[in-house]
């Protein structure tokens, strides 16, 4: 048996360090591309959305080198990426794909990974897989998804203040890359301390003054920085310091209850929004709204919205933001994503948006 | 004379304009892009050379439109901006108190809405192509109108025909079908106006405020049965400026003037580029399965600069 899944943002990482962990044999797709969309776009329905073609896309590329069991993260509720699997299945099926299915859309599916391991009988090294093994599996995967969070945190950060452009980019990639290959938890600490102490030491002009912005939206394309255009990335050299509202790990602990006493939670970000949304909307949408809340009142300069085209959820906080953007006097910026999407078309919007920004900023300093 | 140097390369038509340190135009060009956005700044910096008075001095450039990353390459712009910006600031000097600026170009729409001289909130045409000028040339090409005369014979229309205007490719069957059920030309082609202007107003001007003053720029602004249907909707007069097809150009020549106050020396390469030999050229990278499209910018034979990879292996030149 090989599992294989599709991307989202950098949650390989999670499930590598997991499986490898585990000793089960995966085989990655190769990183969201111009290929898994091609391919996505070629078998999927045509309206619908963005994710759901480059997740299609990544499972074929996957079938194709060998795979035979999916795991997909999944989730329960209005959004219809929750019930993308079983669409997923049949499409692949018709394709002459031979398919084994694990859907985790509950924390304790996790169980049925483990269970699966041992009813296959994929488990190489060790004769019996015991509970202990399954949680410092986990605990593993988990240290390197947070170690890959941490040093995305701190590559949003330097960015704007860099001198030469690019050099923050070529620093993360190479640090993901070292923080991949990490086999046990003494070389992931070892190799986590150099790419950050490699990013620190990039040359910065900490005299400017960057906007700040917030970006938030559907999961999928928050994450995932090719369905996102390299949003992060273009407003980071535009001189903004970007702050994601969604992590592979905020998402988890949301789902398992652990956020409470996060300071920027979900939790607080859809209390935040109930004078406009008493209900839950579904997926991300009412904390969407809450989210533009709380950064305006932190006083973040400007609020970027990510949505698939066609995303029920979000189309509905789009409207909503229109709102929040008037009361809480901060410039919101939708994005609709899709595979015709335009670089090009995108960096025109932003290059206004981020000049809308600072016309703003100066004529508050000028008022005050 | 201190002049300063606005170019705006759209998809259409490539616009250049030169004003004084008072930001009055002194020169202006409008020509076809036609698909060569090089051969366009060349043509329009030759002309614009020989228009200005001798012993006029260029303090500054900028660049704007879909072009304006390869064109500030290729003159030494100080500064390279978006056209949303641009447009924004050339209609705020022209009428200071705009609230509303509609601008429909060859292949894209925009809002601005500008409050107190500063532009609070924008929106493009992202999906479809309804509600652009290319829209209303091909219809008048099946008509048979030449584009010049559509404003003036729309005005003429009697009781304009109702036509469907949410796509661009329905709009053409609904106006097949009314033209055969006999409808007379002037009265559909002033429908196409109105349909053109509902489709705005709900596509790309969806959930802004629109209040007067309102300002019409860009290429479709020449037409008059648009302005007129524009007015029938809203409800107030709405304000074409009078160099209204090259309001990018006269923006960007505002935004090098104020670059030039903090910057002072300009990178501006001179006249001269326009004798000079550049030439793109494109190649798929095959380092990772994105196959980016990396474009490279050559002057006489050598590379001056890339562009379109994601990974930025190819943007930075080995010096």
């Amino acid at each position: 048996m090989k599992i294989t899944f599709p991307h989202m943002g950098r949650m390989d990482i999670f499930i590598k360090g997991m499986v490898k962990a585990l000793g089960m044999e995966t085989v990655i797709p190769p990183t969201n591309s111009k290929k898994a969309l091609d391919l996505g776009v070629k078998y999927a329905p045509e309206f619908v959305c963005l994710p759901f073609k480059l997740m299609l896309g990544n499972l074929i590329e996957a079938f194709e080198k060998g795979a035979d069991t999916v795991i997909m993260v999944s989730d329960k509720g209005p959004c219809r990426l929750g019930l993308y699997g079983l669409p997923m299945q049949i499409i692949l099926k018709n394709l002459g794909y031979k398919t084994n299915w694990l859907i985790l859309d509950t924390p304790h599916a996790l169980y049925g990974l483990f269970q699966l391991g041992i009813e296959k009988d994929v488990v190489k090294y060790r004769d019996k897989l015991t509970f202990v093994d399954g949680l410092l599996a986990f605990h593993f995967g988990w240290k390197k998804m947070l170690a890959i969070e941490e040093i995305e945190r701190l590559s949003l950060k330097i960015r704007p203040y860099e001198i030469n452009k690019g050099d923050t980019t070529k620093g993360l990639y190479q640090g993901m890359e070292a923080i991949e290959s990490a086999d046990n938890l003494y070389d992931l600490k070892k190799a986590k301390d150099a790419v950050i102490k490699d990013l620190r030491s990039i040359p910065q002009d900490r005299n400017r003054r960057p906007l700040k912005i917030a970006i938030a939206g559907e999961i999928f394309v928050v994450l995932d920085s090719f369905a996102n255009l390299d949003i992060e990335k273009k407003l980071g050299e535009l001189g903004c310091e970007v702050d994601r509202t969604i992590w592979f790990s905020t998402h988890i602990l949301h789902h398992v209850g652990l956020d409470k006493f996060m300071r920027r939670s979900k939790r607080k970000a859809v209390r935040a929004a109930r004078p406009y949304l008493k209900y839950p909307v579904g997926a991300e949408c009412n904390a969407t709204v809450g989210y533009a809340i709380l950064y305006a009142k932190e006083g973040y300069d400007g609020f970027i919205h990510l949505m698939p085209f066609t995303c029920m959820p979000e189309f509905v906080a789009s409207g909503i933001l229109t709102r929040v953007s008037k009361d809480y006097d901060i410039p919101i910026f939708t994005v609709e994503l899709e595979e015709h999407s335009s670089q090009t078309h995108l960096m025109t919007r932003l290059e206004a948006f981020v000049d809308l920004l600072h016309r703003k900023r100066a004529k508050k300093k000028v008022n005050s | 004379m201190d002049t300063y140097l606005g170019i705006d390369v759209g998809s259409i038509s490539t616009n250049l304009a030169v004003i004084n340190e008072e930001r009055k135009v002194l020169v202006w060009e409008y020509l076809l892009t036609g698909g060569k956005p090089i051969e366009a700044v060349q043509k329009g910096l030759k002309e614009i050379e020989n228009k200005l008075p001798s012993g006029t001095e260029i303090k500054g450039v900028s660049s704007t439109g879909s072009a304006r990353h390869l064109t500030g390459i290729l003159v030494g712009a100080d500064t390279v901006k978006s056209e949303i910006i641009a447009h924004a600031v050339a209609a705020s000097h022209l009428i200071p108190e705009v609230k509303t600026i509609f601008e429909i170009g060859g292949q894209d729409s925009k809002i601005i809405i500008v409050r107190d001289g500063v532009v609070v909130d924008f929106a493009m045409n992202t999906i479809c192509a309804a509600g652009t000028g290319s829209f209303l040339d091909h219809q008048a090409q099946r008509l048979g109108v030449p584009i010049e005369e559509f404003g003036d014979l729309a005005l003429q229309a009697k009781a304009p025909t109702r036509i469907a205007g949410r796509c661009t490719v329905f709009a053409e069957s609904d106006m097949i079908h009314k033209q055969q059920t006999g409808h007379v030309t002037e009265n559909i082609v002033a429908g196409l106006c109105q349909a053109l202007v509902r489709n705005y107003l709900n596509n790309v001007g969806k959930g802004k405020e629109i209040l007067p003053p309102t300002v019409f720029q860009g290429g479709v602004a020449a037409n008059k049965g648009m302005k007129t249907a524009f007015e029938e909707e809203l409800g107030y007069e709405v304000i074409v400026p009078e160099y209204y097809h090259v309001m990018g150009a006269i923006g960007a020549a505002m935004l090098a003037q104020e670059t030039i106050v903090e910057t002072k020396k300009t990178k501006f390469k001179g006249f001269e580029v326009s004798e000079v030999d550049y030439k793109t050229r494109s190649f798929e990278c095959t380092g990772c399965p994105n196959l980016c499209e990396v474009i490279e910018v050559l002057m006489n034979g050598e590379v001056i600069s890339r562009w379109g990879d994601r990974c930025g292996k190819w943007e930075v030149l080995e010096k």
